[in-house]
């Protein structure tokens, strides 16, 4: 579903943010992408949303490459950053109208998706209000809410559970699972370990902009957990880098 | 001491930087370029040099040239009310750092005091910029050249700064107030700041009938002053070495200012706390959602934030609103209309139909909501990004909202206007897609502007609108060429250049140009939309 292939991203005044970045998740899978901050998990997850440019490399998402066919790729991926900045000026409903319409949601599906999303995350009451009224964690509801109505077959997050309250954050487990049993993908960053940990089926963890394990969270965890795991390997690469 | 400097510091940087070019940015240079400051700062110096002209010449013919001091810091003060009022507002307590401010170890006085304080240090750039050329005028005019009135006028323009840092404080504050009580009710907020340019264009378009009489009004006015012209009455005075007019102006300014730095300080945790909260209802029952295309939700979403942003619907649709007025105008006072034309420039010739399209196309020219949106979309950029819809259809979007907007405008004021001055069906027809064809190119070359200067990083959408570059170019820009085009036609060109002739080749160069400007966007602009 999402491949990475020798991802390279330099910003400007020379700091190298993701080098040589080489990853994939197949659909029906969720893809923890764990590192320090700093690291490059959100220039990589922005790169493969399609948000940020990068200088060399590829992404494909179901076939399609972000850097030929934006279009195509973007069409079934959803992208959530950290602390995602709404349209303010809109209300909830509003803006949700809005993505259906960019997405071309069907016309007979809007409703029952969102009545479905928007109940689970008890956001429904509030979405008359205007956005700049509600609090953080609302506006996380909201944007995880116009993700999910896309019905994606990618769903790129960035620090989900950052916000939200623990109902929210065990219905949303919920619903990442669902997109996988139909066949989606997921690809999230999170420094919550113990959700990466029990939430995922592969993890990858990068380090200065580098990916220094990737693989099922069985065989990367073993016998330990996935704590010690990255601190012992945080560890190792420093000390390959000396 | 130290933490008011750091503090003064910070507020000052905060409100010039709304004048930074990206490319200055992104050097992390301290010395940066300041192209915006500089261009303000030639137009207040022209606007200083054409009204000191202005009102020197009326005066010295009444042989009152010392008035000059008086009107021009009436005026002074009138034009930094009307550009940094609603700025102030935003200055005061809009800014996103009142949270990390207030849990800073200092008080909510030298908060505000730090705030006032780069309040006061721009418009006294603005005022030395719009007083010293009048004072030049006035000695070159006058013949009475004095070093003491020179360095006079330099102290003393700092209390006047004073005076108009007091006033936009006042207003600002106003408007903050408003806007945290119609927080909801954007349709409140939008009538506020209609009646607020209804003001000041009445005042603008009386100012020339004040002219004849104006050495007996300014004299006037300096015998018996009301109470709100005192201060410009001390000024004038003070310049020409009265030191107990300046010991009273000096006192005075400074109390006001204390005194409003006090209230807004003891008040800004409220004032700020009240802007953050906003009323959530949760009895939202979901009955229909609506559908549309993309490119209609696009350009549905550009009204919705031009709608919401008060400061955003008045600063970019000025012109419109001009239009409108003079389209009503024009209608109800179309005898008036025709004679003073018929007078200017003599009847008949086509004259007629180039000034209705010169004067439509010009203010249709200053109307560029494309020229700031992409700026405005700010930290949201992402979403558009992210989502399914070529870079084209994103910019075509933004170009095409700002030419819905104008077209029903101008449409209405070329056939009123049209109607008042007995122009043909062809010429009317050929003012409208002249304004139509200015209209597209701006529109169009407005995007390309902001994708050149874009300003994602604005604390606030008040330096966006009001101090970007990418809003101050398309303004000021096509009010200049359309304005040279327009004199060269009725003083040269109209001798051999019928205006239909003149009108359609005007059209079909303004259609190539915004040819030329789809095809940039579609090349360059998509790559710089990838970079941002």
């Amino acid at each position: 579903m999402l491949t990475i292939t020798n991802l390279s991203k330099t910003y400007p005044g020379g700091k190298l943010a993701v080098d040589n970045l080489s990853l994939e998740v197949e659909g029906g899978h969720i893809c923890g992408f764990i590192g320090h901050n700093g690291a490059g998990k959100s220039t990589t997850l922005k790169s493969a949303a399609g948000v940020l440019s990068f200088d060399e490399g590829d992404i494909v998402i179901d076939g399609h490459s972000i850097r030929r066919e934006p279009v195509a790729a973007k069409r079934v991926t959803a992208f959530l950053p950290d602390n995602p900045d709404l349209y303010e000026f809109l209300t909830g409903i509003k803006y949700l109208e809005f993505i259906a319409d960019i997405y071309e949601l069907p016309r007979s599906d809007r409703k029952p998706l969102i009545d479905k999303y928007a109940s689970a995350f008890e956001l429904g009451g509030s979405l008359g209000s205007p956005i700049s009224g509600y609090s953080h964690g609302m506006k996380q509801k909201l944007a995880l809410i116009s993700a999910l109505i896309r019905r994606p077959k990618l769903l790129i997050l960035d620090e989900p559970f950052v916000g939200l309250d623990p109902k929210a954050s065990y219905l949303l487990k919920e619903f990442l699972h669902e997109l996988c049993a139909e066949g989606g993908a997921v690809f999230f960053s999170t420094h919550v370990l113990e959700v990466a940990e029990k939430l995922c089926d592969m993890i990858a963890i990068i380090k200065q902009g580098r990916l220094i394990e990737a693989g099922k969270t069985s065989d990367i965890v073993g016998k330990s957990s996935l704590e010690s795991v990255f601190l012992e390997l945080a560890e190792e690469a420093v000390h390959d880098e000396a | 001491m130290m933490r008011l400097k750091a503090l003064v510091r910070v507020s000052f940087m905060q409100l010039v930087s709304g004048f930074k070019t990206p490319s200055a940015r992104r050097s992390g240079k301290t010395t940066s370029s300041y192209g915006s400051l500089a261009f303000l700062g030639f137009i207040l110096l022209y606007i200083s040099v054409m009204y000191s002209g202005m009102f020197t010449e009326a005066l010295r013919e009444a042989g009152r040239p010392e008035l000059i001091f008086l009107l021009m810091s009436i005026s002074s003060a009138a034009m930094l009310l009307l550009l940094f009022a609603f700025s102030a507002g935003a200055a005061l307590f809009g800014g996103r750092d009142s949270e990390m401010l207030l849990a800073l170890p200092v008080s909510t006085f030298e908060i505000m005091l730090s705030k006032t304080l780069a309040l006061f240090l721009e418009n006294l750039f603005a005022c030395y910029l719009l007083m010293l050329p009048a004072t030049v005028i006035y000695m070159t005019g006058a013949g009475e050249a004095s070093l003491l009135l020179l360095i006079m006028v330099i102290i003393t323009t700092p209390l006047l700064a004073l005076i108009s840092s007091s006033l936009t404080m006042l207003v600002g504050a106003a408007v903050t107030w408003l806007g945290s009580k119609t927080k909801g009710n954007k349709l409140a907020a939008n009538i506020f700041y209609l009646v607020f340019f209804a003001a000041v264009l009445y005042f603008s378009f009386n100012l020339n009938s004040l002219l004849p009489n104006l050495a007996q009004q300014a004299g006037a006015l300096m015998e018996s002053p009301p109470w709100y012209f005192l201060p410009f009455v001390l000024f004038s005075r003070a310049v020409f070495g009265d030191f107990a007019a300046f010991g009273l102006l000096l006192l005075g300014s400074l109390a006001v200012f204390a005194l409003l730095t006090c209230l807004f300080g003891r008040g800004y945790k409220s004032i700020t706390s009240a802007m953050r909260s906003a009323k959530t209802r949760s009895d939202f029952k979901l009955s229909s959602v609506r559908s549309s295309s993309q490119m209609t939700a696009l350009i549905r979403r550009e009204g919705q934030r031009l709608y919401s942003t008060p400061i955003y619907l008045f600063n970019t649709c000025f012109g419109l609103l001009i239009l409108l007025g003079l389209s009503v105008y024009a209608t109800i006072e179309r005898a008036q209309l025709a004679a003073f034309l018929s007078e200017a420039f003599g009847a008949g010739s086509g004259l007629s139909a180039a000034l209705v399209a010169g004067g439509v196309c010009l203010l249709i020219g200053t109307v560029c909501t494309s020229s700031v949106s992409l700026s405005l979309e700010r930290n949201t950029l992402w979403i558009l990004k992210e989502s399914p819809l070529e870079a084209e259809e994103i910019f075509f979007s933004k170009a095409l909202f700002n030419m819905t907007l104008c077209l029903p405008v101008a449409l209405i004021s070329c056939l009123s206007l049209g109607l008042a001055l007995s122009l043909s069906a062809l010429e009317i027809l050929l003012c409208f897609l002249l304004a139509a064809a200015v209209n597209a190119m701006v529109s169009f070359f407005g995007v390309l502007i902001n994708l050149k200067f874009p300003k994602l990083d604005a604390y606030n959408d008040v330096i966006i609108v009001k101090q970007s570059m990418a809003a101050v170019i398309p303004i000021f820009g096509s009010m200049f060429i359309i304005g040279a085009v327009t004199a060269l036609y009725l003083t040269l060109l109209s001798r051999f250049l019928s205006f239909p002739a003149f009108a359609l080749l005007c059209i079909l160069l303004l259609a190539s140009l915004s040819y030329l400007a789809v095809v940039l966007l579609r090349t360059w602009g998509r790559r710089v939309l990838a970079r941002l």
